[in-house]
This record gives C-alpha cells, sequence and structure tokens, in this order.
C-alpha cells in the first residue's frame, strides 16, 4: 500500500568505472510502503545503483535524499534506514552465528541487542546452530543469517540485490515472509533482479534500468505480467 | 565513536583468538628470523649486543607485514567490508580499530619473541625490561598506523602480499632506525638515544593522524 | 587552437633544448676544473641539480595528490603520476651519478650518505608508488590509492632525512670530503645555476609531454569503449 508520501528520491545518478559506463542518468521514486523492482540485465547497473543508494559509492552528478534529507551531507547516521541484502554474505567465517550478530547489532546501534539477536536466531531457524562458527554452517543456514543480519536493526528502507539468487527453498520461503510482512509494516522495498517472476511477486512498480538510464517505469496496477514481460524482453533485445 | 571502536576491536580480537593464525605465523616467523641470522652470522657476544637490536627489529617488521596482510585478509572474505561501509559508523572507527588490534597483535608476539631473543644471543634484559616494552609499544605504533593504511590498499590491488611490503618498507624507515636504535640503547650497547625517543612519538603523531584523515578514501569505490 | 598549441610546444622544445646545450658547455668546458678531484668532479653539475629536480617533482606529486583527494579531476591523477615517474627518472640520475663520482674520488662506490641515502630511499617510497598504480585496475581506486601514498611518502621525507642525518653521527661513516658544500668558485656556481635552470626547463617539458600523452591514450581507452559497444 502506497501513500502519497515519497521517502526516498534519487535523481539523475551517473557513475564510470573507468572508460565503463554503469549509469549514465538514473532517477528513481520511492513512496512509503512502495516496492519497487528495478529490472536489468546482468552488468545494466542495477548493482552500481542500489549502492549508491546505499552510501557505498559515490555518484558524479545528481542526488539522492532520504525522508527529503540529501544523503551526501547528511553524515553517517543515515545509513541506519536502509538495510542492504546481496549474494555476498558480510558474514565473519571464524565468528559463531551469535557474534556475527552481536557485531553488527554494535555496529547498528541496536537497543536491548540480546534480545534482539536472540529473536533474529529463532526467526531464522537457527538456534540450534547458535554457538556454531559460519564456516561450519551449511549454505542454506548462512543464507537464513546473511538475511537476519540486514533485518536485525530494523531498517525503514530494503534494498535488496538479486537476494533470490542461490537461495535454497527455505530461505526463500523465510524471505518472501520476510518481505510481505515488510510491505504490511509499511517499509519501503527497492529490489534488483533480472527474474521477472520473482521480481514482479511482490512489486508495486516495476522499472527497467538499461545502458545506465531508467527506460521504463510503471505501477503494477497499470499493466498485466504478459504486457510487462513483452516490454522487457522487447527492451533486452535492443 | 568509542562503542564502536570497542565494537571492531572485540571482533579481530575474538577471531584471532579462535583462528590464532596471526600469533602462530608472526611467531614462527620471528624465530626462524632469528635463527637463520644466528647462523649466517657467527656472532662473539659484545657484537651480538650491537647487531642484536638489529635482528630483532627485522624480525618484528618481517612478521607484522604477515599480521597487517592478515587484518584485511579477512574483511575480503565474503567482502565484509562492505558490512562496515553500509553501518552507521565513522569510517575514522574503522581505521582506529583495526590499528589498535593490530598493534596488540604484534606486541603480544614481540613480548613472546623476547625472551628466545634473549636466551639465543645472551642478552641479558631484565633490567632494561620496561624501557624495551616502552621502545616496543612507540616502535609497534608507528609501524602500525602506516601499516593499517597501507594494508587497506594492498589489499585492494593485484598482487596484495607482495604490494604491502613495498610500500610499508621505504616510508618506515625512519621509526625502523630509531626502534633499533633506542632498543640497543636499552640493552646497553651505545649512549645517547633522546633523539630517537623523540623522533618515535613525533612520527607515532604524524603518521596515525595523516592516517586518520586519509583512511576513508581508501575504502571508497 | 591546434596550431597556437603546436607552436607553445615547438618554443619550449627550442628553449629546453638551448638551456641544455649551454649546460653542458657550462659544465664540461665553461667551469674550472677543480683541485683535487679533477674533471671528475663536474658529474656534481649534474648529480646535484637532479636530486633537486626530483625533489621538486615529488613535491609535486604531494601537491597534485592533495588536490586530487580534496577536489577530484582525473588532470591532477595525471599530473600527479607524471610527476612521479619523471622524479624517479631524475633519482636514478642521482643514484647513479653519485657512485660514478664517489668512486674514483673516495676509491668505494657508496657511502651511506645522508642525501645520497635520502635519495635512495625516495626512489623506493616512488618506486612503490609506481607499482602501486600498476597493479590496480580500477582509474578512480588508482587515482585514491595513489594520492595517499603519495602524500604519506613526501611528508616522510624530511623525517627520513633527519633520522638519517643523526644516524650518521652515531654511526660514522666514510665521510664525503669537500663534497658539494664546501668552497665554491663562482665560475662554479655560475656552472650550477645554469645546469638547475637547465633541468629544471627539462623537467617541466618532460612532464608536459607525458600528462599529454597520458591524455591521448585516455582519448584511445574511450574510443575503443564505444567501439566495443556499438559494435554488436
Amino acid at each position: 500500500m502506497s501513500d502519497n508520501q515519497i521517502v526516498l528520491r534519487a535523481e539523475s545518478l551517473a557513475k564510470q568505472f573507468g572508460t565503463l559506463t554503469a549509469l549514465r542518468s538514473a532517477s528513481l521514486k520511492l513512496a512509503r510502503g512502495e516496492f519497487v523492482t528495478i529490472f536489468g540485465r546482468n552488468g545494466a547497473g542495477k548493482t552500481t545503483f542500489l549502492k549508491i543508494v546505499a552510501g557505498l559509492i559515490r555518484s558524479y552528478r545528481g542526488s539522492v535524499h532520504l525522508f527529503d534529507e540529501d544523503c551526501r551531507s547528511a553524515g553517517d547516521l543515515l545509513r541506519r534506514r536502509f538495510g542492504f541484502v546481496s549474494h555476498e554474505s558480510l558474514l565473519y567465517q571464524d565468528l559463531t552465528v551469535r557474534d556475527n550478530l552481536l557485531f553488527y547489532g554494535k555496529m547498528y546501534g541496536v537497543n536491548e541487542i540480546r534480545s534482539s539477536v536472540e529473536r533474529t536466531i529463532t526467526e531464522m531457524g537457527l538456534e540450534a546452530k547458535a554457538s556454531s562458527l559460519v564456516r561450519e554452517l551449511s549454505r542454506g543456514m548462512r543464507q537464513r543469517l546473511s538475511l537476519g543480519r540486514a533485518f536485525l536493526h530494523d531498517p525503514h528502507i530494503l534494498l535488496l540485490d538479486e537476494p533470490f539468487t542461490g537461495l535454497d527453498d527455505r530461505a526463500a520461503a523465510i524471505l518472501d515472509g520476510k518481505l510481505t510482512r515488510f510491505k504490511d509494516a509499511g517499509r519501503s522495498v527497492i529490489m534488483a533482479t533480472h527474474n521477472a517472476e520473482r521480481g514482479w511477486k511482490h512489486a508495486d512498480s516495476v522499472a527497467v534500468l538499461d545502458r545506465g538510464i531508467i527506460v521504463y517505469n510503471s505501477a503494477v496496477k497499470d499493466t498485466t505480467f504478459e504486457k510487462f514481460r513483452a516490454e522487457y524482453l522487447q527492451i533486452l533485445s535492443r | 565513536m568509542r562503542r564502536t571502536l570497542a565494537a571492531i576491536l572485540w571482533k579481530d580480537l575474538k577471531i584471532e583468538l579462535r583462528t590464532k593464525e596471526a600469533f602462530s605465523a608472526s611467531f614462527v616467523f620471528s624465530v626462524l628470523v632469528l635463527v637463520i641470522f644466528n647462523f649466517t652470522l657467527d656472532l662473539s657476544s659484545d657484537e651480538a649486543l650491537k647487531l642484536g637490536a638489529g635482528f630483532l627489529w627485522i624480525a618484528f617488521v618481517f612478521a607484522g607485514v604477515l599480521s597487517l596482510n592478515r587484518s584485511f585478509a579477512l574483511e575480503k572474505e565474503e567482502n565484509c567490508i562492505q558490512g562496515l561501509l553500509l553501518a552507521p559508523i565513522d569510517r575514522g572507527a574503522i581505521y582506529v580499530g583495526k590499528f589498535l588490534a593490530n598493534v596488540i597483535f604484534m606486541l603480544v608476539t614481540e613480548i613472546m619473541v623476547l625472551p628466545l631473543f634473549a636466551i639465543f644471543f645472551n642478552v641479558a634484559i631484565v633490567e632494561r625490561l620496561w624501557l624495551l616494552l616502552v621502545i616496543f609499544v612507540l616502535g609497534t605504533v608507528g609501524f602500525s598506523a602506516v601499516g593499517t593504511l597501507f594494508s587497506a590498499i594492498a589489499a585492494q590491488t593485484r598482487m596484495r602480499e607482495v604490494m604491502l611490503p613495498i610500500l610499508l618498507l621505504p616510508v618506515t624507515v625512519p621509526i625502523l632506525i630509531a626502534s633499533v636504535e633506542t632498543t640497543a640503547f636499552a640493552l646497553g650497547a651505545q649512549e645517547g638515544a633522546s633523539f630517537w625517543f623523540k623522533l618515535l612519538i613525533v612520527y607515532d603523531v604524524i603518521f596515525f593522524t595523516v592516517g586518520l584523515l586519509t583512511f576513508e578514501y581508501v575504502l571508497q569505490e | 587552437m591546434m596550431r597556437g598549441k603546436h607552436a607553445v610546444d615547438a618554443i619550449f622544445l627550442v628553449i629546453t633544448a638551448v638551456a641544455m646545450l649551454a649546460a653542458l658547455y657550462m659544465a664540461l668546458l665553461y667551469a674550472p676544473t677543480e683541485q683535487t678531484m679533477g674533471d671528475v668532479q663536474r658529474i656534481f653539475y649534474f648529480h646535484v641539480p637532479s636530486a633537486w629536480v626530483a625533489f621538486f617533482a615529488f613535491f609535486l606529486v604531494f601537491l597534485f595528490s592533495f588536490i586530487y583527494l580534496m577536489r577530484g579531476g582525473r588532470q591532477w591523477d595525471i599530473r600527479a603520476s607524471a610527476a612521479a615517474e619523471i622524479g624517479v627518472l631524475f633519482c636514478s640520475l642521482v643514484l647513479i651519478t653519485g657512485p660514478i663520482w664517489a668512486k674514483p674520488v673516495w676509491g668505494i662506490w657508496w657511502t651511506w650518505d645522508a642525501r645520497l641515502t635520502l635519495t635512495l630511499v625516495l626512489w623506493l617510497i616512488y618506486v612503490a608508488y609506481l607499482m602501486l598504480r600498476h597493479y590496480v585496475i580500477d582509474p578512480e581506486r588508482r587515482a585514491t590509492f595513489s594520492a595517499v601514498v603519495g602524500i604519506m611518502g613526501f611528508i616522510d621525507v624530511p623525517i627520513v632525512y633527519f633520522s638519517i642525518r643523526w644516524w650518521r653521527t652515531q654511526h660514522p661513516q666514510p665521510v664525503l670530503a669537500g663534497g658539494e658544500d664546501s668552497g665554491l668558485d663562482p665560475a662554479m656556481w655560475q656552472a650550477l645555476l645554469v645546469c638547475v635552470v637547465a633541468f629544471m626547463l627539462l623537467f617541466f617539458f618532460l612532464l608536459r609531454k607525458r600528462t599529454e600523452l597520458q591524455y591521448l591514450r585516455d582519448d584511445l581507452d574511450a574510443l575503443h569503449e564505444r567501439f566495443d559497444q556499438t559494435v554488436p
């Protein structure tokens, strides 16, 4: 459900890596409670876009405004509002499950750390392995822990970079559930993926990033999956 | 800021306590260096005193490079450094936290190697022990201040293990000289070290400051 | 506009060439032969200016690196790396001419002379700088890393100098008696000055050419990139 309040405004983002232009002039608006999926082929600039929004990369031009505050000048604390999920787990292999979460809890200044950590462990179904090293976990468990890490500090805006790639069924189900509850709580999401079905499921709006620009942006209610997919394939074949 | 620092330091210490990778590699390597020096040079006991300080610090420097390399190698695994950059923390805290962890790891190695050095080279260390420890701290702080910064850089290049010593050693020449001179003084091999102590402190202050100021640039993409 | 640029280049080249010829004349012919060392001493007129130019080059690396970190801009990175390359070149000249001078005069190739040792350490620092650039692929990262190293390296210079000097007083080394600071004939000063000016001109000429070369390479890379993207 989205009302009119715009929580995030990304305007004319541009970034080059050497001679490779990742983003030319990408713009996107995100409303409160809105779920936007950005589609695009591999290397279209989706990851770069998310990283700029998250404050990891500096854009040459344009700006990102979160709750009307300019991200560039706002300082470090603004990053607390974001949660980031990518295919890299960002987990310390030689720390236990609990220690990893405790560490991130401290980094994010989470209140009542111990109970938050225990709650996350339970939610992700990791109670049995809470004192095991990440190195010893199965792949599926690591994925769940990584998800837990991203949600631990209760972010306002979730940034997902190909989150379903390589997830096992259990982890994918947990993520699905988390996203549904996240939306119901009125939080906003930007997800980047090249997978049309997955990306469509939770989306309120769909956009396509091609050659550094957002070339298509439409509310889900204004189109159908088949129509969108046809458009998407057409853009990909250009 | 302090809590973030403490958390980063705690994390590095915990990981090291569990794996003991840095300790064991540094310690064994230091001992190896001392032993090899003993074989390659035939030392009488009064020569040992003068040259010993030099060997000790060469051992520390090589072991220190190993330890510094590891410090950011563990952040590269699974791209954990991105986790730190996403967090709402001052990037300078990452520098200070890592810096402190590096100093502690190197100091532990140095303290463990010292008695072995005393035995191998027949050097009396007990009377001046406190002075030696002060020197170890001053030298290690300067070395780590530059080393933490450069290892963050080296970890992001193609030849990371080799790049760190190539960058680090020339720049740390002054602190190496000063550490050796003060250590030789502490062991009773020579007089007049006040200049060197001042140099150690000046070096530490300058390079910690410059390191802190420039570190955030090193981590951006 | 191109023609204007070519005109400036041509004039610059001519002035530099003339200055270098003048330097050669002054060093090899005009300057009087030194009493104790003989004609070998004339290498001094290339050794000392090279050292000053190298030092100045590294100062420029520091300056350009600082500007790059503060404001960004590819041109500052290009200038910094060009200055570092040429600085290393002149540094190498110092390190080569030093022993060539020392051996016939004092019988030893190397003495841990404060200035010479400083030059050696500087050479190592900036060679490391160049190696670092070689091993980083992304241009922006390369520029940032180099800038940080360039700044660190130069701040280190006075500290290195003083630590080597003090080390020498505690560990006496063979002294290069006479050296550069002992009394110089006015004619020798004139020769030295001309050489310094000539070498400085040479430095700036090389710097200009090297930065131009890099701009051309950048353009070429950009063209390649566009070509690769458009061809299916």
